[in-house]
C-alpha cells in the first residue's frame, strides 16, 4: 500500500506537546485514521481531519508536564554550577573570552554613547513647565506665490496684538536675535553673537530656572539684561553680577537683573544674553518701525490657555492676519502655529531659522542604525565563537544529558553563561565609556555635559541591554549545543560542519557586509569633504582676512586703518563690507520699467571689494575709488542675476534695489559660491551698503607667518579702534562653519566604521584560532604528504576570503545607494568614483587577511609530527 | 464519590469496549461509536474519557499489535476490569429500578 505521510508541522507540533506516555498510542491512532481517511475520502480531507484531530488533542489530559520541567531548571544550586563551569570555560580559552568581551564591550560602549546623544536630542525643549502649550507663529507665503518663502519669523506688532485680541492666548513673546554686539564691563570687552531681545514674559513660556533674580520681572524694564553663568564668569569673574552694569555697543548701559542657573543647552534657543525687549531700538538705516507688520524678523511664541486646540486656532489666525497684516501689502501669506517640539526638528528649511539651533532627525536615525549595526557585529562574534567552540563542550553536554539534564536546562545553562559574559562586557563598557567620553565627545564635537547623576538614567538601558545582548547572542549557540545527542557525543561522533557551519558563514558575511558598508560610506563621505575643501569657490578663501569693527564712524576709522595696514608688505589690498558666510538679506530687484521685482541676495561691499576677495569680474569693473559715485549708484551683479534678468549685456542697465537704491550695473562677476555647496548659486547683487559696514577685509599675500602679521595688525588696531575688541578671522573659518554638521557626520562614520572593522577583525581572529585547532591533524597529514606552508595558508584563508568577497558584493550597492542619497543634499558634489569601491574591497580583504594570518601561519608552520600524534 | 459516578459517554465507551471484545483500541472504538450510535467524537475526547476510566480502575490497557498502517506504532488495547463490569451492572440496575418505578401512563407520548 502506498503510505500517506501525516502533515509535517502538525505532526511535529503533536509530538512536541504530547505526553510521552500517550505518544505511541495516539500517534498510531492518528496515522491509522489518516490512512483510512485517505482511502475513503482522499488526501485533502484526510489531512484536514488530521489537523483537526491534532488540535482537539491539545488538551490537559494529553499535554506533557511543562511546569514540572521548569521548576527543576531554575534551582539555585544548578545556576551556581553553571556559572562555575562557565567561568572555567572562559579561563580555559582566554582568547575567545577576551574577543567576546572586548567586542561586546566596544559595541556596547558605542551604543551607550549614541544612546546618550539621542536621548539628549529628543529631550530638547522638554523641560519647560508649560512647554506643551507653547507654539511658534510661522509665516508661509508659499501657497500664495511661486517665489514665496516659508519663514520662521513674523512682524514685531504680531505678538502684542495677538495677546490683546485673543482670550485663548495667555502670553505672547517676541524674540529678536542680534549678533556682533560689543559688551563691556570694566576692563572686559568682547564681541558677542548670541544675544536675544525678549519680551517680559519670556520666562513664563521658557521656564529656565534663575539662580538669581525674579523671572517675572527680570525682563520687564528697559535696559535689563539676564546672563548665563558662563557669561557672568566671563565678565564678572566670581562676583555676584546682579545690579552690576554692562555697556552695550559703547552707548547703552544695561543692568544685570538675572542670572540663569545653568547655561541653556537643552533648548533650541541659542543665547548667552537676554535683553529686555523694551531696550530694542530699530537699527540705524532701517526703513521700518516696531509697528511694521512687514518687518519679518521676529520669532514669536505664544502660550495658549489650557484646553485650547491649536488646530481650531489656525483659522482665527488667518482672519486676524487679513484684518491687520495685509491691509496695505501686496504680499500674501498664511500664518500657522508650530508646536514647540517641532521647532527644533522641523524648521531647518525655514528662512530666518538659522539663528536658533536645529536637530536633525535623519542624523538621529542614522546614529541609531550605526549603534544597532555595531552591536550586531559584536553579537555575531559571540555567536560565531560560541558555536565554533561548541564541539569542545560537546562532552560536557553529553555528560549532563546522561545525568538527567533536559534540553531546557542546557539552554538555561548556556544563556546564563552568556548573561555573565554580557554583564562583564557591560561593566567594561561603562569603564571604557568613562575613560573615553571626554576626548570622544570632543572629537565628535558633541556638547554633552555629563554628570554622575546621568548614570542613573542609564540604568534601565544598561540592564535591558545586558539581558537583550546576552539572551539574543546566546539563543542560537544554546539551542545548537543542547541538541547534541548524548550517545553520539560520548562516542566522539560530533563533528564541526553541517548546519552550524552554514549559519556561521552567513553571520561572517553579514558582519563584513556591515563593515564594508561603513568603510565605503566613510570613504565616500570623506571624499565629499575633500571635494568641499578643494572646490574652487570663485573667490580666494585662504588669503582673505576680516576684522570686525562695529562702530558708528566706521568709514573714518576705515580710512585710518587702510593707511596703517597698507604699510605691511603682506597686505595686498583692503576693502570693507560683508564677509562671505552664507548669511545675506534677500531683497526685490526691479529693472527699470518692470513692474514686479525678482528676489535676489544682497551683499554690501566697498571699493575694491571684488578684487580683494578674489571674485573674478568678467564684464565692466569693480567698485573703484576713481568713480566715487559708485557708493550711491554702483551695482555689481553675478552671472546668475544676469540670467535671471534675461539680459545679454547688463552693463549700464538701470536697476532698483530694495525700493530705496536706484543705480546702474557697473560690473558682472563670475558666479561664485556665496552659499555653502549644499545650495545652488543664486542671483546676487552687490552694492555699497547704506547701513553701516562692520568688517574691514584684507587680502594678504602669504599665510606662512600669520602670527607675526596678526601681531602687527593688532598694534595698528590700538590706533584705529582702541575702544573696540580686536577680532580677526580668515574667510576659511567662516566657510568651514557651514559644514560643521557634515564634518561631524564624516567623523562619526569613520570613527564607528573603524570600530566595526576592528570588532569584525577580532571576531575573524577568534574564529580562525578555533577552526585551525580542529583541522590541525588534517594539516599535519597534508604537510607530511608534501603541502607547503603557502598551500596550507591558502587552504585555510580561502573560505573566509570568499565570504568577504560575497559581503562586498552585497554591501557595495547598498552603500552606494545610501551615500548617493546623502550626497543629494549637496548641490555640488563629488562624483562617486569606481576607485573608492575598489579601495573598500582591498581594505576589507586586507583586514580579513591580517586577522587570519597570525593564526593561520602559526598553524601552517607547526610541526606535523606533533599534530598527528596529538590526541 | 467521584469514582462511583459513571458519565454517560464513559458508560457508552465501556460498553463499546465490551462489544469489541479483544479488538478494542482507539480507532476501533471511535469507529464503533460512529457506526452503532452515529456518534462522532474526536480522538481527543475519547482519550479524555479513556484516561478517566483508567484512573478509576474501570478499564485496563495493554500495548500490542503494531502494523505498517500505523507507522509501525503499537496499539493500546483496552479491556473492562471486573470493577468496571460491576460498575456497568450497577448503572444498569439503577436505571432499571428507575424504569420500573415509572407509572405506565407517564410514558405515554402526548
Amino acid at each position: 500500500m502506498n503510505k500517506m505521510k501525516p502533515p509535517k508541522y502538525f505532526h511535529r507540533f503533536f509530538k512536541w506537546f504530547c505526553h510521552p506516555d500517550f505518544y505511541e498510542e495516539l500517534a498510531g491512532d492518528l496515522e491509522e485514521m489518516l490512512q483510512e481517511d485517505v482511502e475513503a475520502r482522499g488526501m485533502k480531507y484526510a489531512h484536514w481531519k488530521y489537523r483537526r484531530e491534532v488540535l482537539k488533542l491539545f488538551r490537559p489530559s494529553v499535554l506533557k508536564e511543562f511546569r514540572f520541567n521548569f521548576s527543576i531548571s531554575v534551582s539555585l544550586d544548578m545556576l551556581k554550577n553553571y556559572l562555575k563551569v562557565g567561568f572555567r570555560n572562559l579561563k580555559r580559552d582566554k582568547i575567545s573570552a577576551a574577543i567576546n568581551i572586548i567586542g561586546l564591550s566596544l559595541g556596547f560602549a558605542s551604543a551607550l554613547v549614541i544612546f546618550l546623544y539621542v536621548q539628549r536630542e529628543l529631550q530638547v525643549d522638554s523641560y519647560f513647565e508649560h512647554g506643551d502649550r507653547v507654539y511658534r507663529v510661522i509665516n508661509d507665503e508659499r501657497p500664495h506665490s511661486e517665489t514665496g518663502r516659508l519663514l520662521a519669523t513674523v512682524g514685531p506688532p504680531l505678538a502684542p496684538t495677538l495677546a490683546q485680541e485673543f482670550p485663548e492666548v495667555e502670553k505672547a513673546v517676541r524674540l529678536r536675535y542680534t549678533d556682533n554686539v560689543v559688551f563691556e564691563s570694566g576692563v572686559h570687552q568682547f564681541y558677542e553673537d548670541d544675544v536675544i531681545y525678549a519680551d517680559k514674559d519670556f520666562f513664563h513660556l521658557f521656564s529656565f530656572p534663575l539662580a538669581k533674580g525674579n523671572p517675572a520681572t527680570a525682563l520687564s524694564k528697559p535696559n535689563s539684561i539676564v546672563l548665563t553663568p558662563e557669561m557672568s564668569r566671563k565678565y564678572f569673574g566670581d562676583e555676584d553680577p546682579i545690579g552690576k552694569s554692562i555697556l552695550m555697543n559703547q552707548e547703552t548701559s544695561l543692568q544685570v537683573t538675572g542670572l540663569l542657573e545653568e547655561n541653556p543647552r537643552k533648548t533650541h534657543l541659542n543665547f548667552d544674553f537676554l535683553i529686555s525687549f523694551e531696550t530694542f531700538r530699530v537699527p540705524f538705516g532701517y526703513p521700518v518701525t516696531l509697528e511694521s507688520w512687514g518687518w519679518i524678523s521676529f520669532h514669536t511664541y505664544v502660550l495658549l490657555k489650557e484646553g485650547v486646540n491649536p488646530l481650531s486656532f489656525d483659522p482665527k489666525l488667518a482672519d486676524f492676519v487679513k484684518r491687520h497684516v495685509f491691509t496695505d501689502r501686496p504680499v500674501r501669506a498664511s500664518y500657522h502655529l508650530q508646536a514647540l517640539p517641532d521647532v527644533y526638528f522641523q524648521s531647518k528649511d525655514m528662512m530666518n531659522s538659522s539663528e536658533h539651533k536645529h536637530g536633525n532627525l535623519s542624523y538621529i536615525y542614522g546614529l541609531l542604525a550605526i549603534a544597532f549595526l555595531i552591536l550586531l557585529v559584536a553579537g555575531f562574534n559571540f555567536m560565531n565563537i560560541s558555536t565554533a567552540r561548541s564541539i569542545r563542550r560537546a562532552r560536557e553536554v553529553g555528560m549532563r544529558k546522561v545525568l538527567g539534564a533536559r534540553r531546557i536546562n542546557l539552554i538555561i545553562q548556556f544563556t546564563s553563561e552568556a548573561l555573565a559574559v554580557s554583564t562583564l562586557s557591560v561593566l567594561l563598557a561603562l569603564f571604557l565609556f568613562e575613560l573615553c567620553r571626554v576626548p570622544l565627545f570632543d572629537y565628535l564635537n558633541w556638547q554633552l555635559d555629563f554628570g554622575y547623576q546621568d548614570y542613573l538614567i542609564l540604568i534601565p538601558f544598561l540592564v535591558g541591554g545586558t539581558f537583550a545582548l546576552g539572551i539574543l547572542s546566546a539563543v542560537y549557540p544554546a539551542i545548537l549545543m543542547s541538541s547534541f545527542k548524548p550517545l553520539n557525543v560520548l562516542k566522539g561522533k560530533i563533528k564541526s560542519g553541517g548546519k552550524e557551519m552554514n549559519i556561521r558563514k552567513v553571520l561572517v558575511v553579514l558582519q563584513f557586509t556591515i563593515t564594508v558598508g561603513l568603510i565605503i560610506s566613510s570613504l565616500l563621505v570623506s571624499q565629499q569633504m575633500e571635494f568641499i575643501r578643494n572646490k574652487d569657490l570663485g573667490f580666494d578663501r585662504e588669503h582673505v582676512v576680516s576684522l570686525q569693527m562695529r562702530t558708528d564712524d566706521f568709514l573714518d576709522r576705515f580710512q585710518l586703518g587702510k593707511q596703517l595696514f597698507s604699510r605691511h608688505p603682506e597686505v595686498i589690498s583692503i576693502t570693507a563690507g560683508d564677509v562671505i558666510n552664507g548669511d545675506y538679506g534677500s531683497v526685490p530687484i526691479t529693472p527699470a520699467g518692470a513692474e514686479a521685482g525678482i528676489a535676489m541676495h544682497w551683499m554690501g561691499g566697498y571699493f575694491d571689494y571684488c578684487s580683494t576677495i578674489g571674485i573674478e569680474v568678467i564684464e565692466g569693473r569693480d567698485f573703484s575709488y576713481s568713480h566715487p559715485r559708485d557708493t550711491l549708484t554702483g551695482i555689481i551683479i553675478n552671472e546668475s542675476a544676469q540670467r535671471a534678468l534675461g539680459w545679454e549685456d547688463a552693463l549700464g542697465k538701470k536697476l532698483q534695489v530694495n525700493t530705496n537704491i536706484d543705480g546702474e550695473v557697473i560690473g558682472v562677476v563670475k558666479d561664485f559660491h556665496m552659499h555653502s555647496l549644499h545650495d545652488p548659486i543664486e542671483p546676487m547683487v552687490i552694492t555699497v551698503p547704506r547701513t553701516r559696514m562692520q568688517n574691514i577685509i584684507l587680502r594678504v599675500g602669504s599665510v606662512e607667518e600669520v602670527d607675526q602679521l596678526i601681531a602687527e595688525l593688532q598694534k595698528d588696531w590700538a590706533q584705529i579702534a582702541p575702544d573696540l575688541p580686536f577680532h580677526f578671522s580668515f574667510l576659511d573659518d567662516n566657510l568651514n562653519r557651514q559644514y560643521e554638521s557634515d564634518r561631524q557626520f564624516s567623523r562619526l562614520i569613520s570613527f564607528f566604521g573603524g570600530l566595526a572593522i576592528f570588532i569584525a577583525g577580532l571576531g575573524l581572529y577568534g574564529l580562525i584560532a578555533i577552526i585551525s585547532t580542529y583541522r590541525i591533524k588534517e594539516i599535519g597529514i597534508r604537510k607530511v604528504l608534501g603541502a607547503s606552508v603557502i598551500n596550507i595558508y591558502f587552504l585555510l584563508c580561502r573560505n573566509f576570503i570568499f565570504l568577504v568577497i560575497i559581503a562586498n558584493l552585497i554591501a557595495l550597492p547598498l552603500a552606494w545607494w545610501v551615500i548617493n542619497d546623502w550626497l543629494k543634499q549637496f548641490s555640488y558634489r563629488t562624483e562617486i568614483h569606481f576607485s573608492s569601491f575598489v579601495l573598500a574591497i582591498f581594505i576589507s580583504i586586507g583586514i580579513a587577511l591580517i586577522s587570519l594570518s597570525y593564526q593561520v601561519i602559526k598553524t601552517a608552520m607547526s610541526d606535523p609530527i606533533k599534530a598527528i600524534r596529538h590526541e | 464519590m467521584q469514582g462511583k459516578y459513571l458519565g454517560e459517554f464513559q458508560e457508552v465507551v465501556m460498553l463499546t469496549i465490551l462489544v469489541l471484545d479483544d479488538n478494542a483500541y482507539g480507532v476501533s472504538i471511535k469507529k464503533e461509536l460512529k457506526n452503532r450510535l452515529n456518534r462522532d467524537c474526536s480522538r481527543g475526547a475519547l482519550h479524555t474519557a479513556l484516561t478517566r476510566l483508567l484512573e478509576k480502575g474501570l478499564i485496563t490497557s495493554e500495548m500490542g499489535g503494531a502494523n505498517a498502517k500505523r507507522g509501525g506504532r503499537r496499539k493500546r488495547y483496552y479491556t473492562v476490569t471486573n470493577k468496571g463490569k460491576v460498575a456497568l451492572k450497577e448503572a444498569k440496575e439503577m436505571r432499571d429500578q428507575l424504569w420500573q418505578a415509572i407509572p405506565d401512563f407517564s410514558l405515554k407520548i402526548v
